[in-house]
């Protein structure tokens, strides 16, 4: 085992250390990109703002539809949130997926819904629709109630009755900002041929008031995992996400927040069901149809429509959630491996693909592996400590530089923490997220390899606390 | 320790201590980013709310050395004094805003025409609007060569031609259009559609010009969404276009216009083709109000379009008694399972605003 290790030390480094580059030099380009992106965006809305272009009755319509499964304590805050919106023309449609809780019911009694015959089309098949509910008081307002069938199921149910050509999948524990649909519509308007999907922000709702459903006071949580993922959703989205969609090479537009065009969905047959990532899901099928229909196309991230959401606040939870997301990219990757390198699928097929596939998929292994072999060189004393020592703390601090840009990107677009302090509060978690936390989530993602193999389909509990 | 362990040794050592070295920079210089921006922001809004307070005082004072001795005290001040005067500009009118052109031509004329050559494009975005503000009339100069700026500056221009509408500067407003090479129609819409029937004479001869099909397109749509019913016999040449597009927009058009001599002419595009062109068509037949169209409504509550379906039974609940009677009968036939759901759907929702009345 010793000399076998002796004989491994060379090129696992090697390669761990390729990897390493490779993947961090991503990730700053990501952050040189988006830096010149937000800037560029910041000016655009300056200038938007200065010639005064003011919405008229042309504005695109939009159903939101928002799955709702055993949301009882958030669901009335969500839905009046979503008809709060400024928006002049859309409607909401709520999709309750056999909730075993009181979710139909508090809204039945909140909304004083009424049964209502309303014919649809049933273009995508789902469970058997139970009712639907309307009240003339909310005419934005539909309700069904079904039996479940998972996410993909409930948001393929609102396909089949929303009426607009735009729609946006919301999640029914989440609020969105008064403005966002107007934002997030706006690349659709721009662009409307090109256009096929848009995403806003996620940002965490922990630790901030909601009233009314609308955010009235922001601040940052006292629970240490949450401000862990405060800082990696200001990476993941201010950083990657807005690099990749410079680069056209999105493949996520988050499920809690996005606007797709309803033609190119229906025509791919709306979401596929059995998958537990059918945000990603959804978005890669989008564009390998594009790809092989030959029609140009734009998937977008903007990063001023915000959505809040409620981040898991302890481990399991987060485990939960984590392992669920790192089972969708499997499944997803798996499904369109024909696109995975393939030319004709063009950036889709030779960048954004390979990119998941490489780092986002296959990352968790590779530094599972690193710290495999550590300990079991370690253990066989064949490892030189100084050089073990210097790297991990070269890791650490790349990733602390990297989670740092991101909250200067947050102060360059958005500043949305008002108080100086909170910020002062993040910077220590830049570096200490690279020390426990981020090899609690490695371990996570590879278990969810496992559970993948073992052909798990559950979404796994996640406790929130509602608002 | 060999030679390339020594070198690989001393270049993670390096690597460490230059980016330990750049974090602590980041660090530094977001703390640093936050404190000056907020600071900047402080000094801005200041100045901004004490310039706007005495522009107020200026406009409801008298003494003509008011608008003078304002305009050399926040000369030294001039990004707070652009913000406010544009924020007036677009509030205020008539001779009040030739007070704010006052200020403006002794504190930052100068200064805002050297800003059009500016190489920044907010600065020459900037120096439009208040040159369009406080240049009355625009001087035609200046209008081309806005118009040939970048799309902000140019629409930003458009914009605020379109604060002043005459013919003049509504001719340059679809001069821009018809050269822009990327048009954003959106945009030209918001700034085109509150003009109103200010556009009639311009829109007629656009119509009648051969140009790229988007570009009908979009004048037909205008000229329905305001609606301009004296366009009605301008937009009939349109309804037999080969364009798909082109009819689906002349039907809509013609929809809105609700005139009643478009019965016809709607009962025609009714039978189009093009189940788009149809679903408008019978939509624009129930706001005509008129009972002779429920043969058509009735036909098209049966048609294979689930758009179409859904555009007739609006129609027959706009005719109110006739139409009504229509989708009871529709909903009692057993032949079309589709046309009986949808007059059942259209019947609830008369009984839903029929409690509610």
């Amino acid at each position: 085992m010793r000399n076998l290790l002796i004989f491994l030390i060379p090129s696992s480094s090697i390669l761990i250390l390729i990897y390493f580059l490779i993947l961090n030099t991503f990730y700053i380009f990501f952050l040189v990109v988006a830096i010149g992106e937000l800037l560029r965006y910041r000016r655009l809305l300056i200038i938007l703002k200065t010639i005064e272009v003011l919405p008229v009755s042309l504005v695109k319509p939009v159903s939101i539809i928002a799955p709702a499964f055993n949301e009882q304590n958030s669901i009335v805050q969500s839905v009046s949130n979503l008809l709060s919106l400024d928006y002049p023309v859309y409607e909401v449609i709520v999709v309750n997926d056999g909730s075993s809780d009181e979710t139909l019911s508090r809204l039945i009694e909140h909304f004083k819904l009424k049964q209502s015959s309303l014919v649809f089309r049933k273009s995508l098949e789902t469970k058997p629709i139970r009712a639907i509910y309307t009240n003339p008081e909310y005419p934005r307002l539909i309700v069904i109630d079904k039996e479940n069938g998972k996410k993909a199921d409930a948001l393929n149910a609102g396909l089949n009755i929303s009426r607009y050509p735009l729609f946006c999948a919301v999640d029914s524990d989440s609020v969105l900002d008064r403005d966002a649909l107007q934002k997030v519509v706006r690349p659709f308007l721009e662009d409307p041929e090109k256009t096929i999907a848009a995403g806003g922000i996620i940002r965490l709702s922990n630790g901030c008031v909601i009233e009314k459903g609308q955010l009235k006071r922001l601040s940052i949580p006292r629970n240490i995992l949450v401000r862990f993922q405060i800082i990696e959703y200001l990476r993941a989205f201010l950083g990657g996400r807005v690099g990749l969609s410079r680069l056209n090479s999105l493949l996520i537009v988050s499920g809690a927040f996005g606007l797709f065009r309803k033609d190119i969905v229906m025509a791919i047959g709306g979401y596929r069901k059995n998958t537990v990532g059918e945000d990603m899901d959804l978005v890669v099928r989008m564009r390998q149809y594009l790809h092989e229909n030959k029609k140009p196309f734009a998937v977008r991230f903007l990063p001023d429509p915000i959505c809040w959401t409620e981040a898991p606040s302890n481990l399991r939870s987060l485990g939960s959630q984590r392992n669920r997301w790192h089972r969708g990219l499997i499944e997803t990757l798996a499904a369109s491996r024909k696109m995975l390198f393939n030319p004709r699928y063009g950036v889709t097929g030779l960048l954004a693909l390979p990119f998941y596939f490489i780092f986002e998929m296959v990352g968790p292994l590779v530094e599972l592996y690193g710290y495999l072999f550590f300990i079991l060189a370690s253990i066989f004393r064949v490892i030189n400590y100084t050089y073990a020592a210097l790297f991990f703390a070269l890791a650490v601090v790349v990733g602390a530089m990297i989670s740092l840009g991101s909250i200067l990107l947050e102060e360059f677009s958005q500043r949305r923490y008002p108080r100086a302090k909170d910020i002062l509060a993040l910077l220590p978690y830049c570096f200490l997220e690279n020390i426990i936390y981020r090899q609690y989530l490695s371990y996570v993602r590879v278990k969810a390899f496992i559970d993948y193999f073992k052909g798990k389909k559950e979404w796994g509990k996640i406790e929130k606390k509602g608002f | 320790m060999t030679l390339s362990g020594h070198l690989a040794y001393h270049i993670l050592l390096g690597s460490l201590e230059i980016l330990a070295i750049f974090s602590a920079f980041l660090i530094v210089f977001i703390i640093l980013y936050r404190y000056f921006s907020s600071r900047r922001e402080r000094w801005f809004e200041y100045h901004y709310q004490r310039i706007t307070e005495e522009l107020l005082d200026m406009l409801t004072n008298s003494d003509p050395k008011a608008t003078e001795n304002l305009a050399f005290r926040n000369k030294n001040y001039p990004g707070p004094l652009t913000h406010a005067l544009l924020d007036l500009a677009r509030r205020i009118k008539g001779p009040e805003r030739q007070k704010l052109a006052a200020v403006f031509k002794l504190a930052l004329e100068a200064k805002v025409r050297k800003d059009l050559r500016s190489p920044f494009l907010l600065r020459r975005l900037t120096a439009a609007r208040l040159l369009e503000f406080f240049s009355e009339p625009p001087e035609p100069e200046l209008v081309q060569r806005l118009l040939k700026d970048k799309p902000p500056v140019r629409l930003a221009a458009i914009s605020a031609l379109a604060n002043a509408p005459s013919s003049q500067t509504i001719r340059y407003i679809f001069q821009a259009l018809e050269t822009d090479p990327s048009p954003n129609y959106q945009t030209y819409l918001e700034i085109l559609f509150p003009l109103g029937e200010a556009l009639e004479n311009e829109l007629r001869s656009a119509l009648k010009r051969p140009l790229q099909p988007e570009l009908t397109a979009f004048y037909i749509e205008l000229a329905g969404l305001i609606p301009l019913r004296r366009l009605y016999p301008d937009l009939l040449p349109f309804i037999s276009s080969e364009n798909k597009e082109i009819r689906i927009r002349a039907a809509r058009a013609i929809s809105r216009m609700e005139l009643p001599e478009s019965l016809p002419v709607l009962m025609k595009l009714a039978n189009d083709p093009a189940w788009e062109v149809q679903a408008q068509a019978v939509l624009g037949l129930g706001w005509l109000k008129n009972p002779e169209v429920i043969p058509v409504l009735s036909q098209a509550l049966r048609s294979p379009h689930w758009h179409v379906r859904l555009n007739a039974k609006e129609a027959l609940l706009l005719l109110g008694e006739p139409g009504i009677a229509c989708l009871k009968k529709m909903s009692e036939q057993t032949e079309d399972r589709f046309a009986a759901d949808m007059a059942k759907m259209g019947l609830k929702e008369y009984q839903e605003l029929y409690e509610k009345i």
